[in-house]
Formats: structure tokens, C-alpha cells, sequence
């Protein structure tokens, strides 16, 4: 039994713990089926999830909508297929996708008019 | 009077000179002051490379520490540069040394207290507070401005886009935020936006908006006394001339509050995103959070949007009820006003768009992206996203108990709504366990309960026990004030009443309160005093505070 329980938390050391640490099971973002819309007249293209850049083309030479491969977004990063080869593009190039993102619900209450400076990140008036 | 129009049509003439001046001036300050104020402009296209490479490196000034030092260069700088030795040694000058800045010239309003007060529910979480400080410490390690004092306090808020940040460098994160950001890295890019706003020393122009509403509060002010002084001695010239400085202050006002100032907000918020995309970048985080953090916050703007229309719609149609019953009963001055309140309404919408401090999160998103490719596309590589250590710290048994008494507090106040008392006293009682016993929020929620049930003695328990906690709320004082005022407890209340105004350094909402128990305590010489004060430091409030002082009470505690 004990040796079970060894092996156990040798594997969780070793593979899960390392693989939930790098994001890759946890990124944040609903899964997506495909691109529908970017963003930029140039879209930068990645060879994997956290490398640096490969090349970049012209918007206009992708097809939309673009089939994603990779199980969601991987670290910031959406694997696509573009002339038979797969490259990763950034988040921040992507404006629209097909997936049902969980809607973030206002309240607007609880709040006391401001009689003083703040600065935030938005507002609800 | 034609004396006075002329001056004011001088004046506006003056003005659309200027303006002209400004609009066709192609560069220099004019130009980089257009673009500030120009809804359309956007920051990131002012500036080549990074914006952390454009902010000059230096220790961080406090608010209005830096203005004091400009004025007191100004005013002083023939002595402190003979002191410096530029002026020449023989100058005896030299021997003066420049007035200090007066410590109240350059006083900051206390964050925390402040956040006590706009968001009222401040959790009191050492563990989340760690944890976020120490994101806040690798953010502020790569920072060109250095010694800020930014630190963070978990409120509990529901709004995700209600973050924010203070003068003296305290910074509100709602738990919302915390119950919806993915990784760290999405967290670390909010606080470095809000972080920003302190490096950036983003709060300084505020005190110029709040000494422009004085200004316009005193000449209001001295219309009245003009007004009176004419009747008396029959010469209206002051009266007119106080007339004229009031009508250009409200002009002015206008400008600033509705235009100038959201715009040169809407820049500062453009910095701040420009900046905390920097800053969570050269802190090892990953820079595509910031986009997962933007769309979240899209779609909380879409939906407070949703409320705020709600809202509108539901004030017009109550003002045209109000104006419909007024005319029929032949009362045409309170129609009249009604048109007037209408009317206010109507050129309220119009300016929305441009008196908005953000520009929507989706054109925000759009300009980071474009600097995201402008700058930082070719990176080496994309640090890996992490969320271990937020898991951890929303784990905690600590910040468990905070998340489920809120929740409790919550359902509590809903079920009151619903008008199921005895669910929501259960619910009460669960949001009080273990280390919420004195929290504000989960104290508030059986408080109500209890005042809905009748039971006044245990609502005021209630209270009391939340004020001995380590951050009570605002609208805990107020609260608590006005039952020990109905339940004939005077001299608590008053005491009450004046420990929150001096812990929350004299807050605008809480003049009427003293101003109304000062008059009904017979103390009509502190309540005409304080009602001048309000009158002039919070023009907003003079009208409630100006009642008060007659001895009319007033509900200002809505919470």
C-alpha cells in the first residue's frame, strides 16, 4: 500500500503537477472550434505554443473561417493549419471565435457615488 | 447687464480664438494637448517603441507634491537657485531657504478609508492580500518610476470592471475578478493596469477639476451675497459681476467635467493599458492574458450598459409621470421643473459619448493588440501561463470562508427583497460564521434582517459588532447613527456621526447628517457654519446641506 502511495506522488510530481503548472490544462479561455475574425492587416505566426515568431503574411492570404487544431487556446496561442504546415497565432490577432464565452453579469450596486479621485478599470455610470 | 453680456461674448470670442489657435497649430504642446482631449486619438500612435521606454525613470512623487514643488519653485526660485549656486555667490539670498509646501497643501486622501466608503464591503483577507502584493512586487521591480507605494485590498464587489485605483496608492480589486481571471498572468495584467495609474501619477489634474468646482460653488455663492447686498444698498453692480464670474465658472465647469476631463481620463486609461502590458511583460508574465482580462471585461461592459439604459428608461418615464400629474393639476412650476429635469436628461445622453472616461473595451483591445504587434510580436518567447498559486490562495480556508459568508450576505438581502424572513435570517447566520463575525457586508445583511423582523436592539447589535471589525464600512456608521437618532440615543449618534467624519477625513455624504442633527440639537451656529462649508467645498451636496441647516431631515444613507 505504501509503495502504491509512493508511486502515486511520484507520478503527481513528476507529470501532473508540472503539466497543470504550465497553463496548458488551465489558460483560462472557452474552447474554440474555429477562428472567425482577426485582427491587423499582418497576422504573426508562431512555430508552438511559447516560441518565437516564425513569420508573418498578410491577413488577406487566410481563409476565414480558420479551423483551430489545438484544444483551445494553449498558452495565449491557437494552433491553425495554413498551406499544409501549422503554425500558432497570438490572442491578441484573433477577434472572434465560435466559442460560447461565459458572460461576465454588472451588478452596479454597492456603489456610493465617488467624491474623491479614483481610476479603474471600467465604470458602471 | 449689456456690460456684462458684452464681457462674457468677449470672453467666448477669446475662447474660439484659442481654440482656433489650438486646432491649427501642427505640433508642439497644442498639438499633443488636442490630442490628449480628442476622443478619437488614440495614445499608442503619440510615441514610437514601448511606452515604459517613453516614462522618464525617477522616484514616484505623491499627488500634488510635485504641483507644491512647482509652485514652490516658481515662488521660491530665485532662493533655491542661489542656493544651488547659479544666481552668484554674493546674492544674500542665498542664505533663504525656499518655504516648504504646507503638509495640508499636499495632504492625500487615505485610500483604504476611501474605498471603505465608494465600495463599502472591504474584505479583510491577509492571506489574498499576500498573495496579490506579491504580483504586485514583480510588476513594480520593472518599473521605471520607483517607490510607489501600490498596494492591493480585495473588496467585495461583484462588478469585474470595478477595480480601482487610488491617490496614495491603494488599489481595490473586486473578488469578481478573482472568481473570473483564469491564471495569474491575466490577474497580474489588471493590477499592473491599475498599478499604472499610480506611476503614472494619474490622479494629479483631479485637484484641479475639484478647485475649478470650488471655484464655481464660491462665485455661486457670492451671487447670492451680491444679490442680497444690491437689495440692500441699491447698486447692483457687484451683483452683476458676481453674476458674470458665476456664468463663465458653470461654462467652464461644463467644459471640464463633461469634456476636458474624461478625455484626458480616457488617455490615462489608454496609458494604463499601454503600460500594464509592459509592465506584465517584463515581469515574466504572459502577454496574451491581457486579451483573455479584455474580453471579460467587454462583456461586463455590454451588460452594466444593459443596466444603465434599464435605469434611464425606467428615471424619464418617472419625470414624465411626475410632469404629466403636475400639469393636470394646474401646478405648472413643478411641470416647468420637470421639463427642466427632462431636459437635463436629454443633454446628459447627448454627451455621454463624449464625457465616457473609457473608450468601450473592445476599441481598447484593438489598440493593444496593434501594440502587441508593433512591439512585442518579436519577443523571444511566451512565458508559460500559470494559475497554481491563484487556485491556491481562492482555496484557502480563509478566503473560502470570505467567498461563502459574502455569498450568504448575499442570498440573505435577496430573500429580504422576496420577503422571506425566516430563509433569510438562516442565511444571515451563515454569513457571520468564523472570521466574518465582524465583517461589514455579512453584518449589514442580518442587520437588515433583523430591522425588516422589527427587532431593532438586535439590528443595532448587529451593527455595532461589525464596527468593531477591522475595516468597517462606511454606510455601517451611517447606519448605526440614524437608528441610535430613532431610538432617541442622541448623543451616540452625534458621536457616531462625527468619529466616521474624522476617520474618513469630512466626507461630502456625511455634512447633511451632522448639519440636520446639529440644528435639531439647537446647535444652529454649527449647522449654518458646516452648511457653508458644504456649500463651497461640495457644490453637489449644497442643495441637501442647505436643508439640513433649516431642519429638514434627509435619507442620504441609501445603502
Amino acid at each position: 500500500m505504501g509503495a502504491w502511495r509512493k508511486t502515486a506522488a511520484f507520478l503527481a510530481v513528476t507529470f501532473v503537477i508540472p503539466y497543470l503548472a504550465t497553463g496548458q490544462f488551465w489558460d483560462g479561455s472557452a474552447m474554440a472550434a474555429e477562428i472567425k475574425k482577426l485582427r491587423g492587416s499582418k497576422i504573426v505566426l508562431y512555430g508552438d505554443p511559447k516560441g518565437k515568431k516564425v513569420k508573418t503574411i498578410s491577413a488577406k492570404e487566410i481563409a476565414l473561417p480558420l479551423a483551430i487544431l489545438s484544444d483551445g487556446a494553449v498558452n495565449g496561442r491557437y494552433q491553425v493549419e495554413l498551406s499544409g504546415r501549422k503554425f500558432w497565432i497570438t490572442k491578441a490577432q484573433v477577434k472572434e471565435t465560435d466559442a460560447k464565452n461565459s458572460k461576465i453579469t454588472a451588478k452596479c450596486q454597492d456603489i456610493a457615488k465617488a467624491h474623491a479621485s479614483s481610476r479603474g478599470l471600467g465604470n458602471c455610470n | 447687464m449689456r456690460g456684462t453680456v458684452a464681457e462674457l461674448g468677449g470672453r467666448i470670442a477669446m475662447s474660439a480664438v484659442l481654440a482656433a489657435v489650438l486646432t491649427l497649430a501642427p505640433h508642439g504642446p497644442a498639438f499633443a494637448f488636442l490630442d490628449s482631449i480628442n476622443p478619437f486619438a488614440d495614445t499608442k500612435d503619440e510615441f514610437e517603441g514601448k511606452f515604459i521606454d517613453s516614462i522618464e525613470p525617477g522616484a514616484w512623487v505623491p499627488p500634488l507634491e510635485r504641483l507644491a514643488r512647482e509652485h514652490q519653485a516658481r515662488s521660491g526660485g530665485q532662493s533655491a537657485g542661489a542656493a544651488s549656486g547659479r544666481m552668484g555667490e554674493d546674492d544674500d539670498s542665498a542664505a533663504v531657504p525656499a518655504k516648504p509646501p504646507e503638509p495640508a497643501e499636499i495632504k492625500i486622501p487615505d485610500g483604504l478609508a476611501f474605498l471603505r466608503i465608494t465600495q463599502n464591503w472591504v474584505a479583510d483577507s491577509p492571506v489574498m492580500e499576500r498573495y496579490l502584493n506579491g504580483i504586485g512586487a514583480r510588476l513594480l521591480a520593472t518599473s521605471p518610476v520607483t517607490g510607489a507605494p501600490v498596494r492591493y485590498y480585495v473588496t467585495a464587489s461583484e462588478d469585474f470592471g470595478l477595480a480601482e485605483a487610488l491617490p496614495d496608492g491603494a488599489v481595490g480589486i473586486p473578488m469578481a475578478i478573482l472568481q473570473n481571471v483564469g491564471t495569474e498572468d491575466e490577474l497580474a495584467y489588471i493590477l499592473a493596469h491599475e498599478a499604472a495609474h499610480v506611476l503614472l501619477e494619474h490622479h494629479d489634474n483631479d485637484w484641479f477639476q475639484k478647485l475649478n468646482q470650488n471655484f464655481v460653488a464660491a462665485a455661486e455663492l457670492a451671487v447670492g451675497t451680491a444679490a442680497a447686498l444690491a437689495q440692500q444698498f441699491g447698486d447692483n453692480r457687484l451683483a452683476q459681476a458676481a453674476l458674470a464670474v458665476s456664468l463663465i465658472g458653470e461654462g467652464l465647469l461644463f467644459v471640464t467635467d463633461k469634456g476636458l476631463f474624461p478625455s484626458f481620463t480616457r488617455e490615462q486609461e489608454d496609458e494604463a493599458d499601454l503600460l500594464g502590458f509592459d509592465l506584465t511583460v517584463a515581469a515574466g508574465y504572459n502577454s496574451q492574458a491581457a486579451f483573455d482580462a479584455m474580453e471579460k471585461l467587454q462583456s461586463w461592459q455590454e451588460s452594466a450598459a444593459v443596466l444603465k439604459a434599464k435605469k434611464a428608461d425606467t428615471q424619464k418615464a418617472q419625470i414624465e409621470q411626475e410632469m404629466g400629474s403636475a400639469a393636470n393639476r394646474g401646478d405648472f412650476a413643478t411641470a416647468f421643473s420637470g421639463m427642466v429635469k427632462r431636459l437635463g436628461f436629454a443633454a446628459d445622453e447627448a454627451t455621454d459619448e463624449i464625457s465616457e472616461g473609457h473608450r468601450d473595451a473592445e476599441s481598447r483591445t484593438e489598440s493593444l493588440s496593434d501594440y502587441y504587434f508593433r512591439e512585442h510580436a518579436d519577443d523571444d518567447a511566451a512565458p508559460l501561463m500559470r494559475n497554481v498559486e491563484l487556485l491556491r490562495a481562492l482555496k484557502s480556508s480563509e478566503v473560502a470562508n470570505i467567498v461563502a459568508g459574502y455569498g450568504h450576505a448575499r442570498q440573505a438581502l435577496a430573500l429580504l427583497s422576496d420577503g422571506k424572513l425566516s430563509e433569510a435570517q438562516k442565511a444571515a447566520g451563515q454569513a457571520v460564521s468564523g472570521r466574518m463575525k465582524h465583517d461589514s457586508l455579512a453584518r449589514y445583511a442580518f442587520f437588515k434582517t433583523r430591522l425588516t423582523q422589527g427587532k431593532k436592539a438586535k439590528a443595532i447589535a448587529n451593527l455595532e459588532l461589525a464596527l468593531k471589525g477591522p475595516r468597517p464600512a462606511f454606510a455601517i456608521y451611517r447606519q448605526l447613527s440614524n437608528l441610535y437618532w430613532e431610538s432617541g440615543r442622541r448623543a451616540e449618534s452625534v458621536k457616531v456621526l462625527e468619529s466616521a467624519f474624522e476617520e474618513f477625513d469630512k466626507p461630502p455624504p456625511l455634512y447633511p447628517d451632522i448639519i440636520y442633527r446639529a440644528f435639531s440639537l439647537g446647535d444652529t451656529r454649527k449647522a449654518n457654519m458646516m452648511s457653508l462649508e458644504c456649500g463651497v467645498k461640495h457644490r453637489d451636496m449644497r442643495d441637501l446641506c442647505q436643508k439640513a441647516a433649516q431642519g429638514l431631515a434627509i435619507d442620504t444613507a441609501q445603502q
